[in-house]
């Protein structure tokens, strides 16, 4: 029944993936100023908001983790951090290919596309944290603070574009056609992005489990060192 | 680079490198993965 469920689940985002490409390429018309390079927004804007989410997610699963010292929380933390890379990743590149197109330039120091960058590099360097401690305990405490901390910069990227002058756009009014597709590129990115996160998850719980540290276990005749068998 | 081949780049590289790695994921859960031993 699972097993089924989780194959539904990925055929639905596979078919919602191809729907999203044939109202790209077929239903949706150009916008009239900018031409055919505004449909990369239909991409751009799920996997910024995507990215946003899986940094949510990061953020209280460690500030949970803090509370509560749940290994499940730290391994969802470092689930949601890795696809929080993929996504601003996405975001970076569809940006700057929208730039070179739009604006004649691959990348400009706006406040945006910086802390787009800022949050896309903390959460690389929230991924070398966590490679380069070898104690689990550790390692989650450290990496919880951290991505704690780093979770303070998706505010700066949502609000820069409002609050400094910026090249990046605002807000672009968008035809039926152009609010329908952009509604159906929601559906694949997000769905993409849970089911990443999830099975991400999964690996990391899994990977926990058959790697539990040998401790010893007093007996009689002294102490006993013996695999823990989960 | 015309405005649709920008397009059609910005799709493949955002699409390749999602499901690029919900295919890795996959096969390595398939595959059993850090399993329990």
């Amino acid at each position: 029944m699972r097993r089924t469920l989780i194959t539904i689940y990925w055929l639905v985002t596979i078919a919602s993936t191809a729907g999203g490409i044939a109202m790209v390429a077929y239903y949706t018309p150009d916008e009239q100023t900018m031409g055919p390079i505004q449909k990369i927004f239909y991409l751009h804007l799920p996997a910024a908001i995507c990215t946003f989410l899986a940094c949510l997610t990061c953020f209280i699963a460690s500030v949970g983790y803090l509370i509560q010292r749940k290994a499940y929380l730290d391994d969802l933390a470092a689930a949601a951090g890795r696809v929080a890379v993929q996504l601003c990743s996405i975001v970076l590149a569809t940006g700057m290919i929208w730039g070179k197109s739009a604006w004649g330039q691959w990348w400009t120091w706006s406040p945006r596309l910086t802390f787009s960058l800022v949050l896309w590099l903390l959460y690389i360097v929230y991924l070398m944290v966590r490679a380069s401690i070898e104690s689990s305990h550790r390692r989650a405490l450290i990496a919880a603070v951290y991505a704690i901390i780093a979770f303070l910069d998706v505010p700066l990227v949502y609000l820069s574009v409002r609050l400094m002058p910026d090249i990046h756009p605002t807000s672009i009014s968008l035809a039926l056609p152009m609010k329908l597709t952009l509604a159906a590129w929601f559906v694949p990115v997000t769905l993409l992005s849970a089911g990443l996160i999830v099975l991400k998850f999964n690996i990391n719980r899994r990977q926990r489990d058959s790697a539990k540290p040998i401790e010893p276990t007093q007996t009689p005749t002294g102490f006993h060192w013996s695999a823990e068998v989960a | 680079m015309s405005g649709s081949q920008f397009v059609i780049l910005a799709y493949v590289i955002g699409l390749g490198l999602l499901w690029g790695y919900a295919a890795v994921l996959l096969c390595s859960a398939r595959s059993g993965n850090g399993a329990k031993s």
